[in-house]
């Protein structure tokens, strides 16, 4: 039978219209039910209407069922047990209704107690039709015990990864989650059904879908990666998609795991980026942020580093006071300080200045005194600051005797030394300094024979060659 | 001179009281029914959150704050943006197998029926056409650079090239808000709007985000929304110096008045614009409010940046003689280079011109000429500094060329038009691999073939350079969360040190 595009329209209301003569029909039992207590004898004449609304929608709801049914790649057996269900719901309704205005009374019994009796009948029937109803439209199992403990059921057994199956661990869940509510031996969209392994392999009605080795030749990994507006996209219609982990560990199993039934994620050979995923998919473990965010190690050593906490009314102050104080990193919480250059400032001004930034001595990882006049009694105070990491000493008259002070700062990895008075001898006092990368002297008393003959001569920045 | 207000200011003045009894109908209904909401929400919170815990002293000064994100490794950026779209397979790109297939007709294969201008879509041929100029390997990452960027091959170890530039625009207008804001439809905020509203100001006398335009380029327009903030506030939006000697005007006192009352004149103007913004709470007055500052700081902060007359002659020797030449590339550059040195976190500079789509040779000489040794001065000068260190440095435009010839191919002329399929950019400075070369380009130079760099996938990089993850540099308007990267963007992690 071909049906018009019409009908399908009104066929695909059915999903939606069978809830109306449910909810009329529950309702007039607990109407009736209610109504035999004296206290809500008022309500017992709304039964009646509510029997009669009920059965109304119950016969659209069949009609628009029976168009549907044309439609839908359904199972055969569970259609036509739905389908008479459907039916004796609707006659006895209507049954009831006509038992509840009195028209048809059953003489061994009071019409009061006729009335429940087929209320009770009517209850079973809905019940028995709508779970056939729920099976056709979600797969059996839809609601099932099952549900409140697979969860706790899967994250126990797999506790290392190396050892889970592949596909029972793994694949299964995912189809299971994301396509089977479609395709499984019931509703067959497509002909095919991912319910098992075996269903999975055979395909649907444009063939294999699997191609064990071959991802980017499978359907299944096709059509999951199309174009959402695509109109061969799955999940179809709108229908949760597939997470970029499941997609990944869907293309690796058909690619390196062979599409096999029994292959542990050991055997094919995972590698760090699917490792990942898997654990991100379990839920096992969070992945590594420092991986994540692409972190050196020297951003990681410093991201771990023991500091004391910084009260808001700390920064804000020295900020009034002309300190120009950056959050670099706030847990935990590192600084980034630069004096605003003064190049007529007096020395006894940039002590006291640096004197109240040793407050912050153990946060700030990055220091600019650039142009401020520092000389080398100043550097007794800079190398209390152990965490730094960046010196700006620029344009300060500072010579070697200062420099030996900052053999202390262990972490330092770049030194700008460019126009001080620093000479060769500077690079002897600072190459124990192991961390550090650079080291830059452009107009200082070094020469270029001087990097030459240097051990350190590669992080000796003087410019460019 | 005005009048000197001796008496403190006073809010309960007669004539405000008047204008903010005049309350209209809408200005009634706003405050009654947020006020009623609130109320609602205060009893819902219970009096605990409504009031607060009764203590400002806020203990942990990083509660407050969002970014960075992790350990930055720059702390400002150059953006030497070249509008037009350069062709990269005149200057960077090298394809020595071109000559076998000079005037041939692109074989479909490497075409595969992409997209094309409508200024070439309709030629019967697409012949190819070979570099008129000779490529030689430089320093000791041995990249290929062309006759034509001289200077820069002598930084070449000091830069990290990226051959598979792609992005999804074609022309120029929306590959260039692409290219800055992260969208092809005007309205997006640019990055240095981005960047100022993650990060915040390093220098409290000038602004965040500084723009300059060389002057001695025509071309495709160029508009201010590209520096634009969208909907971020207003205060993160770029400020364009001028292209000349004055590049703020106004900075100094008109005739006849000394400026000794305008800190007095700010303050009361101040007061006002408080006064408003309690009542109404309109962010943007909160903008007005620093404007006004800033441009009073900026009176003796940008004199002091933009006077050059204390750069000694083997600066401007080194920049090129354009560089005396104020409003020049050349120019512009050193001037970078002093905003830099303050501070500034975000300078972008833009040379137009880069738009041969015929006579290439004849063109594409001036241009890099214009460009090519203020560039490398700009990196060598940022190295001896010192500055290279947390400067991120960045070359490029919104586009590549075609391989293809535009019009008639011969001997000694061709055109390109653009090709936004690959194309070539490079970084330098902090946190980028120096000396380094990533993506690879097919021998046509026409499809990537390895290691493609999407738009969004640079910006993610960039702003992972300064300790932000791209994907938390959010920003709430019309009731979705925007980004600069929008929905994707992936950081080029091969491209860090």
């Amino acid at each position: 039978m071909i049906l018009s595009d019409a009908a399908i329209f009104f066929g695909r209301f059915h999903p939606l219209l069978v809830h109306l003569p449910i909810g009329f029909l529950l309702l007039a039992v607990v109407l009736a039910v209610l109504g035999r207590r004296e206290k809500y004898q008022s309500i017992q004449p709304a039964v009646s209407f509510s029997l009669l609304a009920g059965t109304i929608c119950a016969i659209v709801a069949c009609a628009t069922g029976y168009i549907l049914s044309f439609n839908g790649d359904y199972n055969e057996d569970v259609l036509t047990i739905h389908m008479w269900g459907g039916l004796c719901t609707a006659t006895v309704s209507a049954i009831a209704y006509l038992v509840s205005i009195k028209k048809i009374s059953l003489k061994f019994l009071q019409t009061s107690k006729a009335l429940l009796v087929t209320l009770f009948i009517m209850v079973a029937l809905i019940s028995f039709t709508g779970h056939f109803g729920g099976t056709l439209t979600h797969g059996p199992g839809y609601i099932s015990s099952d549900l409140l403990f697979a969860k706790l059921a899967i994250k126990k057994q797999i506790t290392d990864i190396n050892e889970a199956v592949i596909y029972d661990d793994l694949v299964q869940p995912i189809l299971e989650k994301k396509c089977s509510n479609c395709h499984n031996s019931n509703k067959k969209k497509g002909e095919l059904s991912m319910e098992s392994y075996l269903t999975l392999l055979k395909g649907g009605k444009n063939g294999v879908i699997v191609e064990a080795g071959h991802a980017e030749k499978s359907e299944m990994i096709k059509r999951v990666n199309l174009d959402p507006k695509d109109e061969k996209y799955m999940p179809a219609d709108g229908k949760p998609p597939l997470s970029e982990e499941e997609k990944s560990i869907l293309t690796w199993w058909i690619e390196k795991g062979g599409a096999s039934i029994t292959k542990k994620v050991k055997e094919a050979g995972a590698t760090a980026p699917i490792k990942k995923d898997i654990n991100n998919y379990l839920g096992l473990q969070k992945s590594d942020p420092s991986e994540e965010e692409a972190l050196d190690s020297s951003s990681i050593y410093f991201a771990q580093l023991k500091v004391p906490k910084v009260s808001e009314q700390q920064v804000n102050t020295l900020k009034q006071e002309g300190y120009i104080i950056k959050f670099i990193n706030l847990k935990p919480l590192l600084l980034d300080v630069t004096l605003p250059e003064n190049l007529n400032e007096s020395s006894n001004s940039v002590a006291d200045k640096l004197n109240k930034l040793l407050a912050l001595k153990e946060n700030i990882i990055w220091l600019n005194v650039s142009g401020n006049n520092i000389s080398d009694t100043h550097l007794v105070q800079i190398s209390q600051f152990k965490n730094l990491q960046r010196l700006r000493l620029d344009k300060n008259p500072i010579s070697d005797i200062g420099i030996s002070k900052l053999q202390s700062l262990a972490n330092l990895e770049s030194i700008n030394l460019y126009n001080t008075k620093v000479t060769r001898q500077s690079i002897s006092i600072l190459s124990p300094l192991l961390k550090l990368k650079h080291m830059y002297v452009w107009g200082t008393g070094i020469k270029k024979e001087d990097i030459a003959v240097s051990r350190d001569s590669t992080k000796i920045i003087m410019g460019v060659n | 001179m005005c009048h000197h207000h001796e008496e403190s200011f006073n809010p309960f003045n007669k004539d405000l009281e008047i204008v903010q009894k005049q309350l209209d109908r809408r200005a009634f209904l706003t405050k009654t029914s947020l006020g009623l909401g609130a109320m609602a929400l205060g009893s819902l919170l219970g009096t605990s959150h409504l009031f607060g815990k009764g203590n400002p002293a806020v203990e942990d000064a990083a509660r407050v704050e969002t970014f960075p994100n992790f350990l930055p490794k720059a702390k400002r950026i150059v953006y030497l943006f070249q509008s037009g779209g350069p062709s990269q397979l005149d200057m960077f790109d090298y394809k020595p197998q071109l000559e076998k297939y000079q005037g041939q007709d692109l074989p479909a294969s490497i075409r595969r029926g992409q997209r094309l201008t409508g200024m070439s879509a309709d030629q019967a041929i697409f012949p190819v056409a070979s570099s008129l100029f000779k490529f030689q390997q430089y320093g000791d990452c041995r990249a290929w650079v062309s006759e034509l960027m001289p200077y820069t091959a002598e930084v070449v170890d000091e830069l990290c090239f990226i051959k598979s530039m792609n992005t999804d625009a074609i022309n120029h207008d929306p590959a260039t808000t692409f290219f800055q804001t992260g969208n092809q439809i005007a309205g997006r905020p640019s990055i240095g709007s981005w960047i100022s509203y993650g990060l915040g100001s390093d220098n409290d006398n000038l602004p965040t985000f500084i723009v300059l335009v060389s002057k001695n380029a025509g071309g495709q327009p160029l508009l201010a929304r590209l520096w634009g903030n969208g909907f971020l506030e207003s205060k993160h939006q770029g400020v364009q110096f001028r292209s000349g000697k004055d590049p703020v005007l106004f900075l100094s006192n008109p005739e006849g008045y000394d400026g000794t009352d305008r800190r007095e004149m700010l303050d009361y103007l101040k007061n006002l614009n408080q006064l408003q913004h309690d009542t109404y709470g309109d962010p943007e007055i909160n903008t007005r409010i620093a404007q006004y500052e800033m441009a009073y700081r900026m009176q003796t902060s940008v004199p002091e940046v933009t006077d050059m007359s204390d750069e000694p002659d083997w600066v401007y020797d080194m920049y090129g003689k354009d560089s005396r030449n104020p409003g020049t590339f050349a120019a512009n550059c050193l001037l970078a280079r002093r905003l830099l040195e303050k501070d500034v976190k975000f300078v972008q500079l833009y040379h137009q011109g880069w738009d041969q789509h015929s006579d290439l040779p004849a063109g594409l000489k001036p241009q890099c000429l214009n460009t090519d040794q203020a560039t490398a001065a700009l990196i060598k000068d940022l190295k001896q500094r010192g500055l290279l260190e947390d400067t991120l440095v960045i070359w490029g435009g919104e586009f590549g060329r075609t391989v293809y010839s535009q019009g008639k191919l011969s001997k000694e002329n061709y055109g390109r038009d653009h090709h936004p399929r690959c194309f070539t950019m490079w970084m330098a400075g902090a946190g980028v691999k120096p000396g380094f070369t990533y993506g690879e380009t097919d021998e046509f130079g026409y499809n990537i073939t390895k290691n493609p760099v999407h738009v969004h996938d640079f910006h993610a990089t960039m702003l992972h350079l300064f300790g932000i993850d791209h994907e938390k540099l959010t920003y709430k308007y019309q009731g979705r969360r925007f980004r600069l990267t929008d929905v994707s963007g992936k950081v080029v992690k091969d491209l860090l040190a």
